[in-house]
């Protein structure tokens, strides 16, 4: 967390290719942060401006994200202040919410590979029980990250020839 | 994005420009609420520059109504201009000799609400060099330094006309910045004229399709978000169809789109379609339970494919197959909706 407790834009992304509207990609963004611990409590989102600034968004598609999780009660706004994370936003509730919407896109990637729902799950907990190397974004500090190549060949084995 | 809908910054209806004989725009009729930013696409010649002129007042009509701040810019153009950020295609400025200082002091005088502070702060963040004389600019210069000029009155209306033309990729994105911000701090209405489709489709929340000067499409993002939507369908098995069109179509599908509903066919094999179609969600996946064909996939577009398909020629009325079978489907669902009527 920064000094200040205010959180960097960076945090939040968006890609304007995915067929999702820009607003639920915020939303999504904002709630993911929440859970994994990166925007805590009473933590100062990045305000409109700032934010349709930095990912070249219109503004009004921010404000709509804010309002979405204003109304879902995940962060409050104070006039002429700002937008805060909610204390208790990151609740059970929240988490299984977001982990229904990994799942349900699983499986429409799955479906769309002619694989089964069960194939799915059973392939989901063998990889976890030997997961892959973990890609370069999500190495620790001080440990020793994974060779390039080695990184873009098992993340991306559909580029082998 | 839904309050009660204003009067319309800009309006035209049944507008038609020509060029001596060629007709530039034919029957064009818009609404741009206030408060929007529209994404302005077609093929060169497809009337966008055009337009923008006919708003300006810099082109005459030669049909129709046009209104802009609800006045008409035959009869108020100075008025309109006053309040419109105008950034045109062409980089040429008159008086080419004077510095960039010079020519933003130069153009600050016709403008009253011209904001000092805010035409520093952009140079600054554009990094622009204001001793450099006007003609001596790269055009990746030229264009940096006209937008500043272009919104340092902090106009209500932004008429762009490729405003990131010639920029080299990292000035691109702080032009797209400083619009979004700008737009954030005024609320300028926007029309926003562009080739570069995947470009300013996060600040766009409104498509405009010109093409051969007539409009193609004009609808926000909501409307099409649940009207348009890319569709990927297996086929029935070949064996439960009529076995001998089937073979007339070279293996193909014999699935055929409603065609009210086809927009364009982006893809066809291995028993397969994907479609971009119009209609509601709902009765798509009904007419596609209705012929037998399974949906494998079925999403709305971003507004850059969007655009994309109002752009380009369908694949599907280039097989002369795939047109003649449709008649038991069609009729079903030839009431779907125009995603604008």
């Amino acid at each position: 967390m920064t000094a200040d407790n205010v959180t960097p834009s960076h945090l939040i992304s968006v890609n304007p290719d995915d067929p999702r509207p820009l607003y639920v990609q915020i939303v999504d963004e904002v709630r993911r942060g929440i859970l994994r611990g990166a925007l805590s409590s009473d933590t100062a989102l990045p305000s409109v401006r700032e934010l349709a600034r930095d990912l070249r968004v219109n503004p009004n598609t921010v404000q709509q994200a804010y309002r979405e999780l204003e109304r879902e009660g995940e962060i409050y706004i104070r006039r002429g202040q700002g937008s805060f994370v909610a204390p208790g936003a990151r609740s059970r509730g929240l988490q299984d919410r977001v982990t229904r919407e990994l799942a349900e896109g699983c499986l429409r990637e799955a479906a769309r590979a002619g694989v089964t729902a069960n194939e799915l799950v059973q392939a989901i907990l063998a990889a976890a029980v030997d997961p892959p190397p973990p890609p370069s974004e999500g190495a620790e500090e001080g440990a020793p990250s994974p060779s390039p190549a080695s990184t873009t060949i098992t993340s991306n084995p559909e580029r082998r020839p | 994005m839904t309050e009660i809908p204003s009067s319309p910054l800009v309006r035209t209806r049944g507008l038609v420009k020509r060029y001596g004989p060629a007709v530039a725009l034919q029957d064009v009729s818009l609404d741009i609420p206030e408060g929007r930013t529209v994404l302005l696409v077609g093929p060169n010649g497809a009337g966008k520059s055009t337009l923008l002129g006919v708003l300006m007042d810099l082109l005459s009509f030669e049909e129709g109504e046009v209104t802009v701040f609800g006045r008409s810019p035959r009869d108020e153009g100075a008025t309109i201009r006053a309040g419109i950020g105008f950034l045109p295609e062409n980089l040429a400025f008159p008086f080419d000799g004077m510095r960039v200082r010079e020519v933003l002091g130069f153009l600050a005088q016709f403008r009253p609400t011209w904001d000092p502070a805010y035409a520093d702060r952009l140079t600054r963040e554009l990094d622009l060099r204001m001793d450099r004389r006007w003609r001596q600019l790269s055009k990746g210069e030229t264009r940096r330094a006209q937008l500043v000029a272009t919104l340092a009155h902090r106009p209500p209306l932004l008429l762009l006309d490729e405003a990131t033309d010639g920029l080299d990729p990292l000035a691109r994105e702080t032009v797209l910045g400083l619009l979004a911000e700008h737009m954030a701090e005024t609320g300028a209405t926007t029309l926003y004229s562009t080739h570069v489709l995947h470009e300013a489709h996060g600040l766009a929340d409104h498509l405009l399709v010109l093409k051969g000067g007539r409009v193609q499409v004009q609808a926000d993002m909501e409307t099409l978000r649940q009207s348009l939507f890319r569709v990927h369908l297996r086929a029935p098995a070949a064996a439960e169809s009529d076995g001998s069109e089937s073979a007339a179509s070279g293996g193909w599908p014999p699935l055929s789109p409603p065609p009210s509903a086809l927009v364009r066919e982006e893809a066809r094999g291995g028993g397969e379609v994907r479609w971009v179609m119009r209609g509601k969600a709902p009765e798509l996946r009904a007419w596609a339970a209705g012929a037998g064909a399974e949906v494998l996939d079925l999403r709305p577009l971003t507004m850059a494919d969007a655009a994309l398909a109002y752009l380009s020629p369908s694949l599907a009325f280039a097989s002369p197959t795939s047109a003649s079978s449709s008649a038991g489907a069609s009729s079903r669902v030839s009431s779907l909706p125009a995603p604008h009527p």
